[in-house]
């Protein structure tokens, strides 16, 4: 009689677990920023802290579409309607996404706080620099990496609400002037969405990499964000209580801090104060808004704007490195 | 072939002086790179990396300038650094495969070489955890394993056993030595212990003061000039020192009933022949010769110290 040979369990593991060379691809050792950038997205995606205050951020556009929307169906139904018809004539498309971008713009401080301002900070105390740096990636690369990563979340935030509006406004508003009263609108709204995630992106970079714990370097962050801007206000407020006009190199101090140079960009470019709401909400009567500081002086801002970039940068530059060189 | 040319390194920190004038040659296999405290290892490797400028002198890795080329020597070295790092917000396999994407491996390969370098490091189980919540020798591996990833040709691993138990100790070195031999990686192993560099290298440069102070096989390190011999005795006999004079050698050292003997003539069976003579004519039984060697900790007392 035959012997039924019976099957033995194997000894050890069913892989190959001894070590082995990798033989395949590798490119060239350039460009490195760009894996860097979306691995910083790919993680900072999972804050759901950042979807909440990114849709928030929305919160002025969708309610004056769904006004709007109300306006034109209404418009539709009976043209006759008086303060439509004001409406209509007097409204400015570009208050429209002035005001949305102004109601977005503390939002988008908080998406910056949630995702950027301890990002570098982070690296810094795990020594994440040695394993980026010991890769043939360069400070350029992490830097350039690390700001990419952050601009095209915040680009994202600011960006796609303007683009479906504009959008929405396209299709929907053009016989009422929507398209024809600015024709540099969308060149404009572009370079808008891109100023403010710019900025805060650069901010985030210079003040994060400065610190080897994120609480502290959030912390700095949302101090550069706010101390200025109570300083600058109670300053202007000074200023104006002594001289009613609304104009001078002195009033530029209403912009002198983040937010306020994230606002005038955004007057300065679209050329307005805003106020879309105050039309949509009084009837289509065009009202002085008393509360509104005109657009500042465009080369002033963006000149601002350009120094604290370049100086943020610079202090990066400065303090990013693979190791502690002490007395370099 | 060499690994790496270093030709009259200077590398100074302000007014100090980290290395001085160095120059060596790291052969291929696995090398210790030797020194106490403070020598000048840790600034060697990051000048090989590029992390550090040299103020003077230069020299290359596979060929390319440490100066000019840090990129492409970098895609070719994995360094396992001495302080902990890893990414914040990672999982491990997350970790190894951007560590390999950043390498240059496009992102399918990196994935699934992390899995299996993870497997190789022991750290197949805890893959999928937060590299944050690992333990030390846990985070020692992860460093090792994010080195390896991109199938380095030079691994420089800084006091790879730095904070580990002994298992964990004799785990890693049995790891490096694994790499090292018969793999095609070569390894160069920063430590100030001599039993690490003992267990895994072949050769060692020893680095002193930011000098060079020796380098060659382990072997040749541990010879001694004079080749003496150890001579074991049933029980301690000063006739036989007085013998081993007569022979014409001399008792460098005892030890209770170890002699520790030079003899004339260059040749080991003449010499242990006159040690046969001299314990005949002391009238004492011989229980062991053998040609005396050092330790390495001896041989790098010895060198550090010249």
């Amino acid at each position: 009689m035959s012997e039924i040979p019976t099957q033995t369990p194997a000894q050890g593991p069913i892989a190959d677990l001894t070590y082995r060379t990798y033989t395949g691809p590798l490119s060239p050792p350039v460009y490195r920023w760009w894996a860097i950038a979306k691995m910083t997205m790919r993680l900072a995606v999972k804050k759901k802290a950042f979807w909440g205050w990114g849709i928030t951020s929305c919160w002025n556009y969708i309610l004056m579409l769904g006004v709007l929307t109300l306006f034109e169906q209404r418009a539709s139904d009976g043209p006759e309607n008086e303060m439509l018809k004001r409406f209509f004539e007097n409204v400015q498309w570009n208050t429209l996404f002035l005001d949305g971008y102004l109601a977005s713009l503390f939002m988008l401080f908080l998406c910056t706080l949630t995702i950027a301002s301890g990002n570098i900070a982070a690296d810094n105390k795990a020594n994440a620099l040695l394993v980026y740096l010991s890769k043939p990636a360069t400070k350029s690369d992490y830097l350039l990496g690390k700001w990419t990563g952050f601009f095209l979340l915040l680009l994202g935030v600011c960006g796609v609400p303007m683009l479906l509006v504009y959008g929405y406004g396209l299709l929907s508003f053009r016989q009422y002037g929507f398209l024809t009263q600015d024709p540099w609108l969308f060149p404009k709204l572009l370079v808008l969405m891109c100023a403010a995630p710019a900025l805060l992106s650069s901010v985030a970079v210079g003040i994060s990499s400065q610190f080897n714990q994120p609480r502290l370097a959030t912390a700095a962050f949302a101090g550069a964000y706010f101390l200025p801007m109570v300083v600058s206000y109670v300053m202007f407020a000074i200023i104006r209580s002594h001289d009613a006009q609304d104009s001078g190199p002195l009033f530029s101090l209403y912009y002198a801090h983040l937010a306020g140079l994230e606002e005038g960009i955004g007057k300065s470019l679209l050329n307005t104060s805003g106020g879309f709401a105050n039309l949509l909400f009084g009837g289509g009567r065009v009202r002085e808004n008393d509360a509104a500081i005109g657009p500042p002086t465009a080369w002033m801002v963006w000149l601002a704007a350009l120094g604290v970039i370049a100086v943020c940068w610079f202090f990066a530059w400065r303090r990013v490195r693979a190791v502690e060189v002490i007395g370099s | 072939m060499a690994v790496a040319e270093i030709r009259n390194l200077t590398v100074r920190y302000g007014n100090f002086t980290a290395l001085d004038d160095f120059s060596a040659t790291i052969p291929e296999g696995c090398v210790g790179l030797l020194g106490p405290n403070g020598a000048g290892k840790t600034t060697l490797i990051k000048t090989l990396l590029g992390f550090v400028a040299p103020a003077d002198g230069g020299g290359s890795v596979f060929g390319h300038d440490i100066r000019a080329e840090g990129r492409y020597i970098r895609q070719k070295i994995g360094l396992m650094p001495e302080q902990d790092c890893h990414i914040p917000g990672m999982s491990a396999v997350m970790f190894v495969a951007f560590a390999g994407e950043l390498a240059g491996m496009p992102k399918e390969n990196a994935v699934s070489r992390a899995h299996e370098v993870l497997e190789y490091c022991g750290l197949g189980e805890a893959r999928y955890r937060n590299v944050e919540t690992y333990s030390t020798g846990m985070k020692q591996r992860i460093k090792l394993a994010q080195a390896l990833v991109h199938g380095p040709r030079l691994l420089l691993l800084d006091e790879p056993t730095n904070g580990l138990d002994p298992q964990g100790r004799e785990e890693m070195l049995e790891l490096i030595r694994s790499i090292s031999h018969g793999k095609g990686v070569n390894v160069l192993v920063s430590s100030h212990l001599l039993k690490d560099i003992e267990r895994t290298c072949d050769e060692v440069v020893v680095v002193a003061k930011g000098k060079l102070r020796a380098s060659g096989s382990i072997k040749d390190l541990k010879e001694l000039h004079e080749t003496p011999l150890d001579v074991e005795l049933l029980e301690p006999s000063p006739a036989f020192e007085t013998a081993v004079a007569g022979q014409g050698g001399r008792v460098v050292s005892v030890e209770a009933y170890h002699y520790r003997v030079v003899m004339p003539g260059g040749d080991p069976a003449e010499m242990t022949g006159r040690v046969f003579q001299a314990a005949v004519a002391s009238k004492v039984q011989v229980r062991a010769v053998v040609l005396a060697q050092r330790s390495l900790e001896d041989a790098f007392m010895e060198v550090v110290h010249e």
